[in-house]
């Protein structure tokens, strides 16, 4: 088969999986509604205390911060893996990158993204 | 050492590129400390742009043109950072670097041979675009900015998967020339191509792609908005001519309706505007439909189009150079007459009147010469219907242009009300570039060739 003959076999399994995983859940699932099973967050078990509290919003920007270095980081693996081979301008090519993340850090550190107060 | 770079063997585009990279880096690196003057963050970025355009000049070709005008559009940022509409003034160092990063973006732009770095330039536009739009005071800015966030996120989709099938199709990430690639697979490259021009047309901003852009254009601080359009069509450009020069007429003749249809939506849809700000965002996708039937000409379409970047990109740094420090708020025509709350000063308000000629294609303005390129390419293309109609769209523009002039003209008469002083440095710079590309426009076309 050629690679468009491909392409809409792999688009129509997809749509056709979709279609029928949702028929199926739609027709055997029982429904049996009560009040914990329309709360927000359902597994069966009713909370043991209200899921609606605050928190902080500085989760969040840590949280975003440690996703993004934490992504940028899975960088040095395959470098590390090549090490030998790419020589000096593999180190030249990292440590520019390095470089990069590291200004990213001290801007973050900086401006008191990682203060939680 | 075994293995060092020969680091005098660089291009003078990547040292460029790593000079505008070292620029941002200083920047957010000591952005604490660089916040506390007003002067410090410009002129670290000032000397950064400038060595690029020095850089620039050492170059040929479309790399001279990119690197110039994606460097002069950061200079113009650069110059009106005091007078920006910040939510928090302390972050000009900030609006400083995403300045710089965005010329870089527009050099990968219009100088990267791969459809990867073409993806990562417009990315880098539009990441740089939508922050410094949410930057902006109040709430007006941060939506917008969303938006064109949310446009962000859509236009990458789509180029990555343009992308995929083309390396289906291909094996490379080279952009195709669809007439050499192998038949059995030709209709997967063809909607591979499809889909990356339908990428950068978002960031083109042609109907109908063009709302994310229209609102950023509206409610971004004026400051920043002028450098943001011009590098977004100044990259969306160049990689389309790019793309299309592979494609042939499978993408040229879509391009052309395209064209054609943007610019007759946006001029019908300017005449209900009465805001100014919204004015010159429909003026920008009248102006990306030229652009978009410049690319669908064919060869003589490509310096046509560049052309009309440099030529756009003064008048529309000037625009939004004389609009600084106004603001994020609706500005409505109404407000420019006389004592109304949109006073702009003799200097802002002429060199106004100045950008909103030469955008309406008057002569001797650079607009007009621009025009006039393009429609010439467009009508050894493809014939008269589709140049008529394209020169009927610009003559009706002119209607909308004129509606602001009388209390422009007004303005222009007053004595007090200057601006501060780097925003009448930056309409000066600006007035002298429109000035000397409308009786010297071959200085513009020898650059864009």
């Amino acid at each position: 088969m050629n690679p468009t003959g491909m392409l809409a076999f792999y688009a129509a399994v997809a749509a056709g999986l979709v279609l029928l995983l949702v028929v199926i859940a739609g027709q055997l699932s029982p429904r049996r509604p009560s009040p914990v099973k329309q709360k927000s967050y359902e597994c069966g078990v009713s909370e043991p205390q209200p899921t609606e509290a605050r928190w902080p919003i500085r989760f969040a920007l840590v949280a975003m911060l440690f996703l993004v270095f934490d992504v940028e980081g899975l960088f040095f693996y395959p470098w590390a893996v090549q090490i030998r081979e790419l020589k000096f301008q593999g180190l030249l090519c990292m440590g520019s990158f390095f470089a990069v993340l590291g200004v990213g850090y001290i801007y973050a550190r900086g401006r008191g993204a990682l203060k939680w107060q | 050492m075994n293995g060092m770079p020969d680091l005098s063997a660089l291009s003078w585009v990547h040292r460029a590129e790593i000079l505008l990279v070292v620029g941002a880096l200083v920047l957010l690196a000591f952005a604490p400390r660089l916040d506390r003057s007003r002067l410090a963050p410009m002129l670290i970025g000032l000397v950064t742009a400038g060595g690029a355009i020095a850089c620039g000049l050492q170059t040929t070709g479309a790399e001279r043109m990119g690197l110039v005008v994606g460097s002069v559009a950061v200079v113009f940022g650069l110059l009106l950072l005091s007078s920006a509409e910040l939510f928090d003034r302390h972050q000009t160092p900030e609006a400083a670097a995403l300045l710089l990063i965005g010329g870089i973006g527009g050099v990968v732009l219009v100088t990267g041979q791969s459809l990867l770095e073409l993806a990562l330039g417009t990315e880098m536009i539009s990441l740089v675009g939508a922050a410094l739009v949410a930057l902006g005071q109040g709430q007006r800015p941060l939506e917008a900015g969303f938006k064109y966030f949310v446009l962000t996120a859509v236009t990458f989709a789509t180029l990555l998967f343009g992308m995929g099938l083309i390396f289906v199709a291909t094996g490379s990430l080279a952009v195709p020339a669809l007439g050499a690639v192998a038949e059995g697979v030709r209709p997967l490259a063809t909607v591979g191509v499809a889909l990356f021009a339908i990428g950068l047309a978002f960031k083109l901003a042609v109907f109908p792609v063009h709302f994310g852009a229209l609102d950023a254009y509206t409610a971004g601080p004026s400051s920043f908005v002028g450098s943001i359009m011009v590098l977004s069509k100044l990259g969306a450009a160049a990689a389309l001519v790019k793309l299309a020069s592979g494609a042939g007429e499978a993408l040229q003749f879509p391009l052309m309706i395209v064209g054609l249809v943007t610019i007759v939506f946006a001029v019908l849809a300017s005449f209900a505007q009465d805001d100014l700000r919204r004015l010159m965002a429909y003026s920008a996708v009248a102006h990306a439909g030229f652009l978009a039937l410049g690319v669908g000409s064919g060869v003589a379409g490509g310096t046509a189009v560049a052309f009309y970047v440099v030529g756009y990109g003064a008048a529309a740094l000037l625009a939004f150079a004389c609009l600084a420090g106004t603001g994020t708020g609706p500005l409505p025509l109404s407000s420019l007459r006389p004592g109304g709350s949109l006073q702009l000063g003799p200097a802002r308000a002429a060199g106004l009147i100045v950008a909103l000629l030469s955008l309406a294609g008057v002569p001797p303005l650079p607009g007009f010469w621009t025009k006039l390129a393009v429609l010439k390419a467009c009508f050894g293309a493809w014939g008269t219907l589709a140049t008529t109609t394209a020169a009927l769209g610009g003559v009706l523009g002119i209607i909308y242009y004129l509606r602001p002039l009388p209390d422009l003209l007004a303005q222009a008469k007053e004595t007090k009300g200057q601006g501060t002083v780097d925003a009448v440095v930056a309409v000066g710079a600006a007035v002298a570039v429109v000035v000397v590309l409308s009786f010297l426009p071959n200085l513009a076309w020898d650059l864009a060739r």
